[in-house]
């Protein structure tokens, strides 16, 4: 019965604010049902560690197109093949020749995330915490380009793509859970979920309690199972590669820019309402720069002053995983994702109105034939 | 006025038929867009094209563009309302600027050889004694010349438009706002109920209600009937009738579902919006997710060109797009320059340097080899006239003269060579999609989207009412 009332209060902001006064309470009491639980991801941004004097960027930040691509012909090429065409095809294909230009990474070893390797490492950082060993190379290119810091124009942005845009719906379902609190063997699956998520009053907080129907149709590619353990609330689980969805309001319409992260894994605090922690893994260089420009073509990377063929020689400079198996080149860079998610009730599409979604789309596209 | 079924379109029509579709068998009777017809020169007509619906056209079939102002990241480009057009008969050699961080004065690609805007875009001249008819109206060039205007706007043909009713200079279904501002094509006002728009996709010309959700029938009802029961009322929405609205308008009709609730009917089938699409959803306007559900089916005014034979509809974590015999997806060049006159830079006859920096950094072989052509076998031909087989100079990438030596007989959308991508590895695979320049809409590639779930159809889209 409050599952039904939770749902309901999808349909009316009215009813979402009379229930979300009490509603913790009562999720509390219901959302662990058949040994499963769901959350969908409300929050997602990099796990970048700042000091207020900027000290992790001795050097200053970066500078980005507007300040770079006057100088990018010595010569003084007057061309748009020269300039423009000559950028635009540098970012699509980087080269690995070293950097025309000097780049600002992160000293220090200071930073946030996860032990990946479950090694101390003279690269790794350490947490403001004490805890060492942490694997997060990607905050060490990225943590003096302004776009990536909290105030840019990326970090911004990303939380609200990933709870705004329905192309990002993110859900995790726990399954197999006994407890919330401990329990040693539980199942994690990724999907992306097809429901807009269930907000305050404000329309920028996000409530537990709302439901989300998983995506068999077109999401098939993000699905992954992932075993994992809760110790006192903590939930860890293996590391496997994973695509997430990951569009913008500019690729609403325009791309689709996943992103592919090898051995990932999550390291969440759970509880009836709340999943809040990291996820950590490898971003794949080449996905990433891609992904980076797809999201943000040129004229937008100049906000966050990001100069991609520098960003893509940094990484591939600094990248710390999964050597190429030809060249022993490393592909890969450590990276951790800040994260937040909030229960929902799953709903799962049922064996009839797949096949029924899967029939029709042949009739569909059989209009073009 | 009505223009009845083309050949071409006979198979499609046939193929839902087979699928015993009530909407298929109406389709049938009227495929083709109705439209209202308004006051025009004596030498323009109304041609039916396949994806961009009704289109105003000179006597030979050469359908007619505007050029509507428009601003950019840096300035604006476009002919202003009443005023003298600026698409001129001057050669423009230098770049304006439009899109940062790029300054303006930089020499464009191939300066020399650059055609003129009005070589690009013909003019339609008005006769020193041409009378303003309608919408129609006249304005003086620079040169003295008398140019028609539609809604205030001068008004062109194209010179990359070689066949009559085949526009493909510029296409409805590829502007976004980074696109730079592309010519429009012209028609006149699709004839539905105010409560109706007609929407153009690669799939159709379909029905959509003006405040967003697609238009739906269903194989239950019956002609004049609805059987759409209380369950059926539980998922689906009557588009309700205003009491004044006329019993019957062209293809139109109302229906009593009780006394005093009318339904619209077209083509004699009552016709539904599925409540779950939302009217506030930006993202979603007109998703195709009604038609997942068995016997319901989009109302298309009329359904879009057949794919070439052997091609096939893949599914991607998006949607639907268009796939080579192999199930690789396929794509397409679109690029506009950044002159002032912003000629398309995305034709075979034209210069290749912006696709060339996009596909291979400039590195013609390295092109083919990341975004290889769509090689037609042989004898292969297309029954429509948005695809076609075309022979193209590989070293060039442009038109290959008739009967050179290593030319290529590749396929092509809209006059356009199509590409398949290097880095797609497996069917519903979309690497190649929005890259390039503004996400590939500026210079660069995209798939030729079949149903996306996710907005395509939002701003790209014209819609017609």
């Amino acid at each position: 019965m409050t599952r039904t009332l939770l749902r309901s209060a999808t349909v009316g902001l009215g009813v979402a604010l009379a229930i979300s006064a009490g509603s913790s309470a009562s999720v509390a009491e219901t959302a662990l049902k058949n040994r499963s639980i769901g959350y969908v991801m409300y929050h997602e941004n990099r796990s970048i560690y700042e000091t207020p004097e900027k000290k992790e960027c001795p050097n200053g930040f970066n500078t980005g197109p507007s300040e770079q691509i006057p100088l990018w012909t010595p010569g003084g090429n007057k061309t748009v093949l020269g300039t423009q065409l000559d950028y635009e095809g540098e970012v699509l294909f980087p080269g690995t020749s070293e950097d025309r230009f000097p780049f600002n990474y992160v000293t220090g070893n200071v930073g946030l995330g996860l032990n990946l390797d479950g090694k101390v490492g003279p690269n790794d950082f350490t947490s403001p915490d004490g805890e060492r060993g942490i694997d997060n190379q990607f905050y060490r290119v990225m943590g003096c380009v302004y776009n990536y810091r909290h105030d840019g124009n990326t970090s911004i942005n990303f939380p609200r793509w990933r709870s705004q845009f329905p192309y990002n719906v993110y859900v995790i379902e726990l399954t197999d859970v006994d407890s919330l609190a401990n329990d040693p063997d539980v199942t994690v699956t990724t999907y992306r979920g097809t429901d807009n998520l269930l907000t305050d009053a404000t329309g920028m907080g996000y409530l537990p309690g709302g439901s989300q129907t998983i995506d068999m149709r077109w999401g098939k590619k993000f699905i992954q199972k992932f075993r994992g353990k809760i110790v006192d609330g903590m939930l860890t689980t293996e590391a496997k590669d994973l695509i997430v969805p990951t569009g913008s309001y500019f690729t609403a319409r325009d791309g689709i820019p996943d992103i592919l992260y090898r051995d990932m894994r999550f390291s969440l605090k759970v509880n009836e309402t709340d999943a809040v922690g990291y996820m950590g893994g490898y971003v794949d260089v080449e996905n990433w720069i891609i992904h980076s420009y797809k999201t943000r073509s040129t004229p937008l990377q100049i906000y966050g002053q990001s100069l991609l063929p520098s960003i893509y020689r940094a990484m591939r400079k600094m990248a710390d995983g999964h050597p190429d198996p030809e060249t022993g080149a490393n592909t890969t860079l450590s990276t951790a994702l800040d994260v937040k998610f909030k229960q929902v009730f799953v709903k799962h599409p049922d064996d009839a109105v797949a096949s029924a979604g899967t029939n029709a789309s042949t009739t569909l596209a059989s209009a073009g034939n | 006025m009505r223009v009845f079924l083309s050949a071409a379109f006979t198979p499609i029509v046939m193929a839902v038929l087979a699928c015993g579709s009530a909407q298929a068998q109406s389709a049938r009777q009227t495929p083709v867009d109705a439209f209202i017809p308004e006051p025009m020169p004596p030498s323009v007509r109304v041609v039916q094209t396949e994806l961009d619906g009704p289109l105003f056209a000179d006597a030979a079939g050469k359908v007619f563009y505007i050029w509507p102002a428009k601003g950019q990241r840096v300035g604006r480009t476009g002919d202003e309302m009443g005023k003298a057009p600026n698409c001129e008969d001057t050669v423009i050699k230098v770049s304006a600027g439009t899109m940062p961080p790029y300054p303006a004065g930089l020499e464009l690609p191939e300066a020399d050889t650059r055609p003129a805007c009005t070589q690009v875009w013909p003019p339609f001249l008005a006769a020193n004694d041409s009378k303003p008819v309608g919408q129609w109206n006249i304005v003086s060039r620079a040169n003295g010349s008398k140019q028609w205007t539609y809604e205030g706007y001068p008004v062109y043909t194209s010179a990359l438009d070689r066949e009559a009713a085949a526009p493909v200079g510029s296409a409805r279904i590829r502007a976004k706002g980074d696109s730079g501002n592309l010519r429009e094509p012209i028609g006149p006002l699709a004839d539905v109920p105010a409560q109706f728009v007609v929407v153009s996709s690669q799939t159709g010309r379909f029905l959509a209600r003006v405040d967003g959700p697609v238009v739906y029938t269903s194989d239950k009802d019956a002609p004049n009937k609805s059987n759409c029961d209380k369950a059926c009322l539980g998922e689906w929405q009557p588009v309700l009738a205003a009491m004044a609205a006329p019993q019957s308008r062209g293809e139109w009709g109302v229906i009593e579902r009780s006394p005093g609730v009318r339904q619209w009917t077209f083509r004699k089938m009552p016709v539904y919006t599925r409540i779950a699409d939302s009217v506030d959803d930006k993202y979603r306007p007109h998703g195709f997710d009604g038609s997942d559900k068995p016997g319901w089916h989009i109302a298309y005014v009329r359904l879009g060109p057949n794919i070439p034979k052997g091609f096939s509809i893949q599914d991607t974590t998006r949607g639907q797009v268009v796939a080579d015999p192999q199930g690789r997806t396929v794509y397409t060049h679109a690029c506009i320059d950044d002159a002032a006159d912003m000629q398309p830079c995305d034709h075979p006859n034209q210069t290749q340097a912006y696709r060339y920096a996009v596909c291979g950094h400039s590195d013609p072989v390295r092109c083919v080899k990341n975004f290889p052509y769509v090689i037609a076998e042989k004898g292969a031909k297309s029954d429509n006239k948005t695809w076609s087989v075309v022979s193209i100079d590989p070293a060039s990438g442009k038109f290959a003269a008739p009967g050179q030596a290593g030319a290529l007989n590749v396929w092509a959308f809209r006059d356009r060579p199509i590409y398949t991508f290097i880095r797609d590895k497996a069917p519903g695979d979309l690497e190649g999609d929005a890259w390039g320049e503004m996400n590939g809409f500026r210079n660069g590639f995209h798939a030729i989207w079949m149903r996306d779930q996710f907005g395509l159809f939002n701003e790209e889209t014209r819609r017609d009412q």
